[in-house]
């Protein structure tokens, strides 16, 4: 019971750390795509810098965010920035590339070669190409890379507490700090439980923004 | 427009592969060409080199004498229609955006696209009350191929490249699609390259056959002229050891059949044995019953009639036949022929009014007169 008491009787704070968690997830996610998609596109059809740059992100993943954090700190001290949201928002960005990247590259690339074919065949320039054919066929994959990225970003923006991003770490860390397992169990209820919204919102815009056409050939598949 | 091909060559693996070798030939207008041969003879890289998804090694391609690297690929792209074997419709776009891509590109205004879109779903057999809004995924086999032929004559090209577009239909939908793209190209008149594997579909389609080995020409000629000539044992095996079956398909009717015969008229022989005499005083075995205005009734033969009663009227005894117009062509001829057993065949019009006979001697002289070719 003691669980419900402590929602209630902090109601106003999860809320808060709530908004911000989804603050700085809000913030790097589009950054990642801005970033990560294009590299995707531009990689494309160049297989051997593909792979390098594949090979880096991949590099990039394996730092463990507690050192990815303090590198920060460090880093974005002399801009008045090392501690709050930014080495944050940096490090989702970091993270997120490695899906981002890897979905676009494979969604671009795998579209349909007698697609393409009759699409250069009839006049197409490769930009309208690009933007009239592969990305739209590529969303469904490109989103999957997306939603990979945000939950993976929903436990990260959780370590983040401890550069003072705030946010729902803020139960989990001051929990153990305070040996309060009822607001450490609170925090791990709402990161997972946030983790599975944002993947299921996520899967409502792709559906949203998926071509019908597309939807349509899956089923029949 | 004139396409005509000067050396044309494409090589692979810096030389040392030829896919297409030195070719040179023109491509009539408003013609429809067929390139045939096995498969790897070069026949799909001429028709990618004319619209420059493959860039050629050395040689030329003149567009009404305009060297291809006078025009833009893209600019040339446009003006030249393109349907291909897995027909390559964006299954992402509906039937409508699907045709109009290309007047899209063109910067039509959207009033002449939808009129056009309408016009050409209209031209291929599809509703576009039914089907302008549908997805590829939505449409049979059949259809989506139909609307990629649609697709290729959007911007009203002069000329069409075709790279297997029936390829990927069963046989039934394929000969409907056949059919109604000769009627297509009856009306639109266009300069088509088609390209093919299927000898039958060069035969009922081409106007011109070019046979394509190693990425040379083997023969080029008028389809009739392929198949009455095969140049070498190359093209008769192509052609099949049906060849000749497959000429008279190709062959219609009314440029063969005979007006001068003589049928029985039901209005002056009025009885069994009337139409007896009338046939042992000309030395027949059977003859064609016509009723009034030369109406088609049916045949009878010496044979059955003598087992009549002598008195009974002819009108009634007279056996129903099957019969063949003036456009339909040799083979159906023959098996009408098969089908009743007489050696030859009536020729009615729309009205079923008889015009003439196609006779067993008449095919035989056909047939044999096709050159053999000696393996």
């Amino acid at each position: 019971m003691a669980f419900f008491d402590y929602i209630f009787e902090n109601g106003e704070r999860i809320v808060f750390e709530l908004l911000r968690h989804l603050q700085i997830i809000g913030i790097a996610l589009p950054i990642a795509i801005i970033i990560g998609v294009p590299i995707g596109i531009a990689i494309a059809n160049h297989p051997k810098t593909a792979n390098v740059v594949i090979y880096l992100a991949s590099i990039l993943m394996t730092i463990p965010s507690l050192a990815l954090f303090g590198m920060m700190v460090v880093l974005l001290a002399p801009f008045n920035a090392g501690i709050g949201i930014p080495p944050a928002i940096i490090t989702i960005v970091v993270y997120s590339m490695l899906p981002i990247i890897r979905n676009t590259l494979v969604a671009v690339r795998e579209v349909d070669s007698v697609t393409v074919e009759a699409a250069m065949g009839m006049g197409m320039t490769s930009t309208q190409i690009l933007f009239k054919i592969r990305l739209p066929l590529a969303i469904p994959i490109i989103m999957a890379g997306m939603r990979n990225a945000a939950v993976m970003g929903v436990s990260v923006t959780t370590i983040a507490y401890l550069v003072g991003a705030r946010g729902l770490g803020y139960f989990i860390f001051s929990g153990l700090s305070r040996s309060r397992l009822v607001m450490v169990l609170v925090g791990a209820v709402l990161v997972g439980a946030l983790g599975i919204g944002m993947n299921y919102g996520l899967l409502k815009l792709e559906e949203l923004l998926t071509p019908k056409g597309v939807k349509l050939s899956r089923r029949k598949e | 427009m004139q396409i005509s091909l000067e050396n044309l060559t494409k090589t692979y693996n810096k030389g040392s592969f030829k896919a297409v070798d030195q070719l040179s030939l023109t491509f009539e207008p408003k013609k429809l060409t067929v390139l045939i041969g096995p498969s790897g003879c070069g026949k799909t890289t001429v028709l990618k080199m004319i619209n420059r998804l493959i860039e050629r090694t050395s040689g030329d391609i003149l567009f009404d004498g305009k060297s291809i690297d006078q025009i833009d690929p893209i600019q040339l792209r446009r003006q030249i229609g393109y349907a291909i074997q897995n027909i390559g419709l964006f299954i992402h776009m509906n039937v409508f955006d699907n045709i109009a891509v290309v007047p899209r590109l063109l910067k039509w205004p959207e009033k002449k696209i939808k009129s056009r879109v309408e016009e050409l779903m209209e031209l291929v057999n599809l509703d576009p009350q039914v089907h302008m809004y549908k997805y590829p995924a939505q449409l049979s086999g059949g259809q989506k191929q139909r609307i990629g032929v649609a697709r290729s004559l959007a911007a009203n090209p002069k000329v069409i490249l075709m790279d297997e577009p029936f390829g990927a239909i069963d046989p039934i939908n394929r000969e409907k699609l056949q059919d109604a793209f000769i009627d297509i190209q009856e009306k639109i008149k266009k300069t088509i390259i088609f390209v093919t594997h299927d000898i039958r579909e060069a035969i009922k389609l081409a106007d011109k056959i070019l046979i394509m080995d190693n990425g040379r020409i083997v023969q080029y000629d008028d389809t009739v002229n392929v198949v009455k000539k095969p140049k070498n044992a190359f093209v008769d095996s192509i052609l099949g050891s049906d060849r000749v079956l497959k000429g008279l398909e190709m062959m219609p009717v009314k440029d063969h059949y005979s007006g001068n015969f003589l049928p029985i008229n039901a209005q002056e022989v009025k009885t069994i044995a009337m139409a007896l005499e009338y046939l042992e005083k000309k030395k027949k075995t059977y003859a064609y019953v016509i009723g009034p205005r030369d109406i088609l009734l049916g045949y009878c033969t010496v044979e059955e009639l003598k087992r009549m009663d002598q008195k009974d009227e002819l009108i009634g005894q007279v056996k129903p036949i099957e019969s063949v117009q003036p456009h339909s062509n040799l083979m159906e001829a023959i098996i009408r022929m098969v089908e009743s057993g007489l050696t030859s065949c009536p020729v009615v019009d729309a009205h079923h009014q008889l015009l003439g006979v196609i006779r067993f001697e008449t095919l035989v002289e056909i047939m044999s007169a096709y050159e053999r070719v000696e393996v």
